[in-house]
């Protein structure tokens, strides 16, 4: 059985972030990168599935040499091998996608296991999109992943608005993983050292022959107004009113 | 006067029943101790401690001859130091009666001492009798819960108590026969004796004496296959202690290419001398009452733990057995792998679990296996070791096996995933944002550490004074404090990382080298000297932990940096605040560093205060609950450590708790809270009562 | 500009709400870029709800009505939304930001062959073109965006657009001709269960009311829910709280417990501990009420009261309750 897990490199989600100059992108001096939290999650259940079915646990991650880094933190908590997917472009969610499928059809998963969403840009898209253009099932936003004992199918179970949905899934599928799916493990000292050692493909992304443009173009990015300091108001009538005047939250 | 030995029984010379009884002892006896160091070889090498040779000896004298920590508890005291006294005053006579065996009268003294001796002997044998006397009293009727019941304590007393008692009776006889120049009590048994004929003498003197060499060699043989292991290895394990402050954690060589595995899962992964501190546990539990774990129904007692180890060490030795294959003993046969026929099971050193099944009895029954809730109930304060009057340590041991397994198996208390994680990206163990480390110090005026000029003391914040609001305000009255004694100082802003000190005690060693040495880096790039901490665990790590790593520093903590500033006039208290303070010594201020005089000082020097001292403090306080990275847990099991703590504080009706350490004041200010006493005290740290005071 | 459609999203024969955020954002981009407002319902037995949308001012209301859509698949529905999308000459396609939206929208994109955006909060139309706005990075950065495709597909941020009233003229409903076979489907619901609370999941929540160690006792803790039902909001509280017993261990909001990041954030009798705040920094308003001035919380908060709770959250409520009046 494979398994095919999505890293993204993503800015570490306590950083104060501040606009670039150029007013296009973030300061990245001194900023630091962790691999995206959802995909951890999603690393975790693909690790899960190699110790209670004998996966083969595949990591992906398309961008620069630096998500060099969030793979080899994925191959210490455990998994097989890594594939780099080199870009120097910005790819939105659609040209993810495209790579993904030719990836998939390089390594031909059974699962395809994916964070919900980049902490990044939030965009919710690279999984159900990859789904389409296979043509296979998807389960988003997964809270419980039981496989099936032929490994033909999967019961995932979903957080949706108001309650919990249970879906029955042939495979191969996408799934996307959500916070409360499990809490990934704390690599140990032997999962780092052979890191440093496991299969590490790097593959330029015109190799894979995607011809597709991003169609998401950044005009801006601006940060919200400041947050004013803390104020102490007398009464709770002062306190109502600011908070639906001023705070607009009531 | 026949000697035992020169009479015939049943035909058989005496000589020649004695040789064997004595040769099958000292022969059973040499094997067993053989075993025992085959053990000690199958731990790993450390080298011998040689290190500051005159403080050694004078310890020995001190803690093992004087007996100096057993007088803590007065009456163990006494009793101990009755019956340990007296065998060394009696081993001569001892020898004496062993080699009078063979060669009649032989005695090693000159003529003239032969008396004084005799009576100083008796004089010794009455006080050893008190002893055990006293012994079977705290054994049978007070029945202090610290103490295993075990049969084999009551074999040796009544053993000793029979040694003394042949000894007065052959004595006796000897003084009846005429004998000259006995002791007082041989003379006053003698009187007793006087007017029996000579075979009930005979009757009385034979089996005494007989009685007495095979008790005696019984008593030798049983030494190492008991807690009176400790008789023959206290000593040595005395001379051999640790002259490092409690606490201070030996680093792992993790660039040690031929390791295969880190920390300790076995009992042959720890070292020799940690194996040697095991045969020294005299199950006594002064350790286990001191423990703040135990105190509060957790599944660690230090006692228990040294014992599991041992129980668990000796199944790798097993006696009178072939050796278990694979365990790396040498099978003593030289015929290679041969499989023995009954194999008995190695008990696992560590398993997984939160909870013991109920022990039968006060001997814990764990076969040799620890569950490891038990190393994660360890606040590492030390109490433990202070307590051991054979200087055990256990906090090492602790330590080893959270090691193992948080590097080797990441099995640990899953909240310090979060923890390890925050402190890997932005070197806090909150996760905030490393750029903000210095955002207290905005609009204060604070010095910032440049390159090239080496700044005179440099103010080490610490990450609960950078980032809890609580602690902050400490910072502040700390800085405030610096500035108006007009000292010179910066700090290292963002380029501060967390000391490491919490991961290192849950156990991650790779990840603590790392911050440490990348500290070390920062500190060494502008040139620090001097660094003045606010916080006891920076205080201790960077002081004694730092070195390991090539970072030599001068470390102060703020209160002995404070208390410096007030005895030099430099800071003038002019206002006078009444209060009722108590103070409590954080373990690794106090009991760690034995940093206990200056945050009293400090308490002097306010005027109005009122110092009131709880009964477990200095070197006996007890623990906020928070060490040994316990900050960072969930304390699930049992009473809450820091409750019991609060409840000693508030007994004594203050209104200020006074601390030195951001992790105590949180402990105890929760602890008020959860009293319900937050209206009536207040928990400060002794910098904002010195500001306060300005 | 060609025609803006709305993915409208029921639930067994009632119309979400949240959908008509989605048609207000239709008609006001169709004001101000052209083109007309259709929608698009899928589902089985829902002429009721085809009816209420026909009554917010679209042009067409397009119903996909067949046993197979009984239950929401985005396998199925993408392929019929994209069918109507065709059919309608549409160049926008727009659903509202739920579950159901976020799942289905990037499959209906992808058949389209249409870039998408997710979570709209605004947009201009400069020039012929449509520049939206969106929250990246959890919301700490607004980017402005635009997408270089002839059709596009958007989800839009409920809490953003105001659901769209009764208005004008019903609209015309179409029935779209589906034959849905879901055993051809290698999807198969299996079941929903909902949340038993009727309140919101605390992690989700865009409101949150949190109690702490003050409240002194788990009948004091009803204070906190009363606040929260009135908000619509969940409840959380203080590791003090939970191990005082006050309330049920999955309400712990903190480093240990659950992180959170709701919109409106009341701390209530909570000093503010580290520990706490680690868990409930990023909420976009904290409100503070705790009788101890010097509380941390009231560092971070950005609204406090310093008071006594048991006065200060009866008066909140009230004065809520008049507010919404």
């Amino acid at each position: 059985m494979k398994v095919l897990v999505t890293v993204k490199r993503v800015p570490d989600p306590e950083a104060k972030l501040k606009v670039d100059p150029e007013g296009k992108g973030i300061v990245t001096q001194g900023l630091k990168f962790v691999v995206n939290p959802f995909d951890e999650i999603a690393i975790e259940e693909g690790l899960k599935m190699k110790e209670k079915h004998k996966a083969e646990v595949v990591l992906v991650s398309i961008g620069k040499k630096d998500s060099t880094e969030q793979l080899r933190t994925g191959l210490a908590m455990g998994a097989d091998r890594a594939i780099l997917v080199l870009t120097d472009d910005g790819a939105d969610s659609e040209v993810v996608a495209r790579i993904l499928t030719k990836v998939y059809e390089m390594e031909k998963p059974d699962i395809v296991l994916m964070g919900k969403q980049a902490v990044d840009d939030d965009m919710n898209q690279a999984g159900q999109l990859l789904a389409e253009y296979l043509g296979i099932p998807q389960a988003t936003f997964a809270s419980k992943v039981e496989l099936s004992a032929d490994l033909k199918s999967a019961k995932v179970t979903r957080e949706i608005d108001g309650g919990m949905e249970t879906l029955e899934i042939q495979l191969p599928a996408v799934i996307t993983a959500d916070l409360r799916l499990n809490t990934p493990r704390y690599a140990s000292l032997p999962g780092i050292m052979k890191a440093k050692t496991k299969p590490f493909k790097e593959i330029p992304a015109a190799e894979l022959g995607v011809q597709v443009k991003p169609k998401v173009k950044i005009l801006k990015l601006e940060e919200p107004p400041k947050r004013k300091g803390g104020i102490k108001v007398e009464t709770v009538q002062e306190l109502v009113l600011k908070l639906k005047n001023e705070a607009k939250v009531l | 006067m026949i000697n035992p030995t020169s009479a015939t029984y049943l035909g058989i010379p005496g000589v020649a029943i004695f040789v064997v009884v004595l040769l099958a002892a000292l022969g059973c006896f040499c094997y067993i101790i053989y075993c025992r160091y085959l053990l000690l070889a199958l731990g790993k090498w450390e080298p011998l401690r040689l290190d500051h040779l005159v403080q050694r000896v004078w310890g020995t004298i001190y803690y093992a001859f004087l007996q100096r920590k057993m007088f803590k508890e007065p009456i163990a005291g006494i009793m101990h130091a009755l019956i340990f006294w007296g065998f060394l005053a009696v081993a001569l006579n001892t020898t004496h009666m062993v080699i009078r065996g063979f060669v009649e009268g032989f005695s090693f003294l000159p003529g003239f001492l032969e008396t004084p001796y005799n009576h100083f002997k008796d004089a010794f044998e009455i006080l050893v009798i008190v002893g055990i006397l006293i012994a079977f009293y705290k054994r049978g009727i007070q029945k202090p819960e610290r103490l295993t019941y075990s049969w084999e304590a009551w074999l040796i007393l009544i053993f000793i108590f029979i040694l003394m008692v042949t000894d007065f009776a052959v004595s006796g006889v000897e003084a009846a026969n005429g004998k000259e120049g006995l002791g007082f009590m041989g003379v006053l048994m003698g009187q007793a004796f006087a007017g029996l004929d000579i075979g009930t003498l005979k009757a009385i003197h034979y089996p005494s004496w007989w009685l007495h060499v095979i008790v005696l060699f019984a008593f030798l043989n049983v030494l190492p296959l008991s807690k009176h292991f400790h008789i023959i290895t206290s000593i040595p394990n005395v001379f051999f202690r640790t002259l490092e402050p409690t606490g201070t954690i030996k680093p792992l060589n993790l660039e040690d290419e031929s390791a295969t595995t880190f920390g300790v899962s076995k009992v042959e992964e720890f070292t020799w001398k940690a194996i040697f501190d095991a045969y020294t546990c005299t199950e006594c539990g002064r350790c286990q009452d001191q423990c703040p774990a135990h105190a509060t129904s957790k599944p660690l007692s230090p006692r228990n733990l040294v014992i599991d180890i041992r129980d668990n060490a000796y199944q790798r030795v097993p006696l009178f057995r072939k050796q278990v294959p694979g365990n790396g003993g040498n099978g003593g046969s030289g015929e290679g792998a041969e499989q023995p026929k009954e194999q008995p099971k190695l008990s696992p050193l560590v398993v997984e679990g939160k909870e013991y099944p109920p022990a039968s009895g006060g001997h814990t029954e764990h076969n040799g296996t620890i569950i490891s809730e038990t190393f994660w109930s360890c606040v590492n304060c030390g109490a433990c070791q202070e307590a051991c009057p054979v200087f055990i340590e256990h906090i090492p041991k602790i330590l080893d096996v959270r090691r193992y397994l948080v590097l080797m198996e990441s099995k640990f208390p899953e909240e310090c995933i979060t923890t390890f994680k925050n402190i890997e990206t932005n070197y806090n163990p909150w996760g905030l944002s490393y750029e903000t480390r210095d955002a207290w110090a905005e609009g204060l005026d604070i010095k910032r550490v440049k390159e090239g000029e080496p700044p005179k003391l440099l103010f080490w914040v610490g990450c609960a004074g950078s980032f809890d609001e609580r602690q902050k305000k400490v910072t502040i009255a700390n800085a405030k404090l610096l500035k108006a004694a007009g000292v010179d100082f910066a700090i290292l802003g963002n380029e501060e990382k967390c000391n490491g000190d919490p991961v290192r005690r849950i156990g991650n060693e790779y990840l603590f080298q790392t911050l440490c040495k990348e500290n070390i880096e920062t500190l060494k790039k502008y040139g620090v000297t001097k660094i003045l901490t606010q916080c006891p665990h920076c205080y201790h790590t960077l002081k004694n932990e730092y070195p390991q790593f090539g970072g030599n520093f001068e470390v102060f903590h703020h209160t002995q940096f404070l208390s410096g500033l007030l005895r030099e006039g430099k800071l003038t208290l002019t206002k006078v605040t009444k209060m009722r303070v108590t103070y409590h010594d954080s373990c690794f201020l106090g009991r760690h560093n034995k940093v206990f005089s200056e945050p009293r000082e400090i308490l002097k020097n306010i005027r109005g205060v009122e110092m009131v001292e709880m009964g477990r403090r200095r070197e006996k306080g007890f623990c906020c609950g928070a060490g040994g990275g316990r900050m960072w847990m969930d304390e699930k099991i049992g009473t809450r450590v820091n409750r019991n703590r609060t409840a000693e504080a508030l007994a004594l009706n203050p209104d200020t708790i006074a601390t030195a350490c951001p992790f105590c004041l949180t402990m105890l200010d929760d602890g008020v809270k959860d009293a319900n006493a937050e209206e009536k005290v207040k928990v400060l740290d002794l910098a904002e009562l010195l500001v306060r005071s300005l | 500009m060609g025609n803006i459609l709305v993915i409208a999203e029921q639930s067994k024969g009632s119309l979400k709400k949240a959908s008509l955020s989605a048609v207000t954002f239709a008609k006001s981009l169709a004001g101000k870029a052209g083109g007309e407002v259709h929608i698009l319902v899928m589902g089985s037995g829902i002429d009721s709800v085809a009816k209420e949308l026909a009554g917010c001012g679209a042009k067409k209301v397009w119903v996909a009505d067949d046993p197979g859509l009984k239950d929401y698949l985005a396998p199925a529905c993408a392929q019929v939304a994209a069918q109507v999308a065709k059919d309608c000459g549409a160049s926008v396609v727009a659903a509202t930001v739920t579950a159901m939206g976020k799942d289905l929208l990037p499959r209906v994109a992808a058949k389209l062959g249409a870039g998408m955006l997710s979570d709209i909060i605004d947009f201009v139309v400069e020039g012929g073109n449509i520049i939206f706005k969106r929250p990246v990075y959890a919301g700490s950065i607004v980017a402005h965006v635009s997408l270089e495709s002839d059709l596009k597909v958007v989800s839009v941020r409920g809490t953003a657009f105001e659901a769209a009233k009764k208005d004008g003229a019903p609209a015309e409903i179409s029935k779209v001709s589906v034959s849905v076979d879901p055993s051809q489907s290698k999807m198969k619901f299996v079941n929903f269960e909902e949340y038993k609370s009727v309140r919101p999941e605390l992690t989700e929540a865009s409101i949150v009311v949190s109690g702490g160690r003050g409240l002194k006792s788990a009948e004091n803790f009803k204070i906190i829910e009363g606040l929260a039902d009135l908000l619509g909001g969940a409840v959380g509280a203080t590791r003090a709280a939970v191990d005082s017993g006050f309330c049920p261990n999955d309400l712990q909001v903190g480093q240990t417990g659950k992180v959170v990041a709701p919109t409106l954030y009341f701390a209530i009798a909570i000093s503010g501990a580290i520990q706490h705040l680690a868990g409930m920094k990023d909420s976009k308003v904290i409100v503070a009420i705790n009788k101890d001035p010097e509380a941390p919380i009231f560092q971070v908060a950005d609204y406090g009261i310093v008071g006594d709770l048991f006065k200060a959250v009866p008066e909140l409520v009230e004065e809520i309750k008049k507010a919404k009046a």
